[in-house]
């Protein structure tokens, strides 16, 4: 069974028909990756599945409830997560601070106004241990913009992760990445736990064919084709179009 | 927890020293302070913690003082009185911030701005409550077990409701609440995704800074006995705003030292000039260019100096690091 249908969706922007008909299927555990050149409508359709812009046709399902009408807040609930192209953090407080706002929200404390954060020992425990695991223990007092462009990026999904998302939408992790940051970062993909499934908008064809079990083509706004990587990889239209006859660049 | 307790101490026990150190005209001046202290950290509640600019929180501060006036001639509890004045203020909060609270910037600055206008333009123009000319009253603050009638005991009183107010706000500010709040003035997307309902946060913290206003209006119509549709108008607003800004924005205490500044410049400079808000305004302008943390962002800066000064005296002296750390911890 699937955990999330998303059917036919269509949007447009004035004029500029981004979104026609983009559909997909991501069931438990799986690294669905979204490819396709720029102008695609990649983000646009991560940011319909998210809720931060209302579509105007189509069915956003999560195990078996459709979800489209809900604000975005509602879906985070839900178990719906997401990273952003560009880095979107508090950047001017530290790093435990922005663990925390990510707790708060998840532990349903964000709305409580009358005992200091601080004495809400399971919120400081639990922020140490992301930070540890995920290799951040001695940045924990830097502000964000502080941090290296990498170590921020590895922020952004420890938040996202926060929020025990069922479903992670990653949009272009690697972007404006160096190759060894770009590699560490396919690690820590790898250490997200299977009980998280991901779809994940990426250029880097390595990152790609690394992370992924599946690969959906988007192109004009329409889903062209959706498969394995491998079924991808030896598509003759698909390496005409993405992969420039067969050379390894920037799809 | 250890620096909170020993700031309430130092507080009650300021408040309770001062009078005998001064004069009365003084304890009289401070508070006003004190009462004008509340009502600037209400607004850097909102502006420093929320991100939420506002040209009419004078709107507050002047429904309170009016409703204490005109309830004062039928009540006479002080509880009452400024409790009333509290609701009234967060009424108004909630209504107009659920309205204002949808734009952002220069939008909710003018928003907010046309309440208090429409506040201003009620009060002058109806022939109830003393019009333009204002209302009068003679009230003494009514404890039930006694009537405070001497200035000394009114500084007493608002020292009091100054210093819980402090720590009302202190403990809202330290709250997941008072972060999240600060989350939402960072970064209002990745707040919406994080899962927060970003326009409930900006509501309830408009609501506690119209409260906390009314209270100090409450407050500041038992010291002059009167209002007048002034306390609407734009200059109001304004001066708020600027003590805000010259204490420093995102503390508490800053926009207390700001009002603190503002109105010792007031009475004492306007003794030697009549241009005092000249020297005002220039102090206003260098702050705002130099040092956008304000007042208490300087004296900080100077306790720093002095501290790694000394810190370099020690090293010079061969003094480790470690130990001038044990030191401070033992003093």
């Amino acid at each position: 069974m699937s955990l999330l249908k998303i059917k036919a969706l269509n949007k447009s922007f004035k004029a500029n028909h981004v979104l026609r008909g983009a559909s997909l299927e991501l069931s438990a555990g799986d690294r669905h990756v979204i490819i396709g050149p720029n102008g695609a409508g990649k983000t646009t359709f991560v940011n319909c599945i998210y809720g931060t812009i209302p579509l105007d046709t189509g069915e956003v399902i999560l195990e078996d409830r459709a979800i489209h009408m809900m604000p975005s807040y509602k879906r985070v609930d839900l178990g719906i997560g997401r990273t952003f192209q560009k880095n979107n953090l508090f950047v001017n407080l530290t790093v435990t601070n922005n663990v925390y706002l990510a707790l708060l929200s998840t532990k349903k404390y964000s709305m409580k106004a009358f005992k200091p954060l601080m004495l809400y020992e399971d919120v400081l425990e639990e922020t140490d241990a992301f930070l540890k695991e995920w290799g951040m223990a001695d940045r924990t007092d830097k502000k964000v913009n502080e941090l290296s462009y990498g170590e921020q990026r590895v922020l952004e999904i420890i938040l996202s992760l926060c929020s025990n998302p069922k479903i992670l939408l990653l949009d272009e992790p690697t972007s404006g990445m160096s190759p060894s940051e770009t590699a560490s970062t396919i690690e820590l993909i790898k250490k997200i736990p299977r009980s998280v499934s991901i779809i994940m908008i990426e250029h880097d064809m390595d990152v790609v064919f690394s992370t992924a079990n599946k690969i959906t083509v988007l192109h004009h706004g329409e889903t062209i084709m959706s498969g394995k990587p491998e079924e991808i990889r030896g598509d003759k239209m698909i390496q005409e179009i993405y992969f420039g006859g067969g050379a390894r660049t920037h799809a | 927890m250890k620096s909170t307790i020993l700031t309430i101490f130092l507080l009650v026990a300021a408040v309770f020293v001062l009078p005998f150190l001064m004069s009365p005209f003084l304890v009289y001046m401070i508070t006003e302070v004190l009462i004008m202290g509340i009502f600037a950290m209400s607004l850097g509640l909102i502006m420093g913690f929320g991100g939420l600019h506002s040209l009419g929180h004078s709107a507050f501060f002047g429904l309170g003082a009016y409703t204490v006036v005109v309830l004062s001639q039928m009540v006479s509890s002080i509880y009452v009185l400024l409790l009333v004045a509290i609701l009234i203020a967060c009424a108004f909060a909630f209504v107009t911030g659920l309205i204002a609270i949808r734009s952002k910037g220069i939008f909710f600055l003018m928003l907010t701005f046309a309440f208090t206008q429409m506040l201003y333009l009620i009060f002058s123009q109806s022939g109830y409550w003393g019009g333009a000319d204002g209302l009068g009253t003679s009230i003494k603050p009514n404890l039930g077990f006694v009537e405070l009638t001497s200035p000394l005991s009114l500084f007493y009183l608002i020292g009091g409701f100054f210093i819980l107010s402090y720590l009302l706000l202190r403990l809202f500010v330290n709250s997941p609440l008072g972060t999240g709040l600060q989350g939402v003035m960072e970064n209002e997307n990745r707040m919406i995704a994080l899962g927060y309902n970003v326009r409930n946060y900006k509501v309830i913290a408009y609501i506690v800074a119209g409260g906390f206003a009314g209270l100090a209006g409450g407050l500041y119509a038992f010291k002059t006995q009167f209002a007048s549709p002034d306390l609407f108008g734009v200059h109001m607003a304004a001066t708020v705003i600027i003590m805000v800004y010259i204490g420093g924005m995102g503390t508490l205490f800053g926009p207390v030292l700001g009002a603190g500044i503002y109105i010792f410049l007031q009475n004492y400079v306007s003794t030697m000039t009549d241009r005092w808000s000249l020297i005002m305004g220039l102090i206003f302008i260098a702050l705002v260019l130099f040092n956008r943390g304000g007042a208490l962002h300087l004296i900080q800066l100077l306790i720093g100096k002095v501290s790694s000064y000394k810190l370099n005296v020690a090293k010079s002296k061969g003094v480790s690091l470690n130990e001038l750390a044990k030191n401070k911890g033992t003093e």
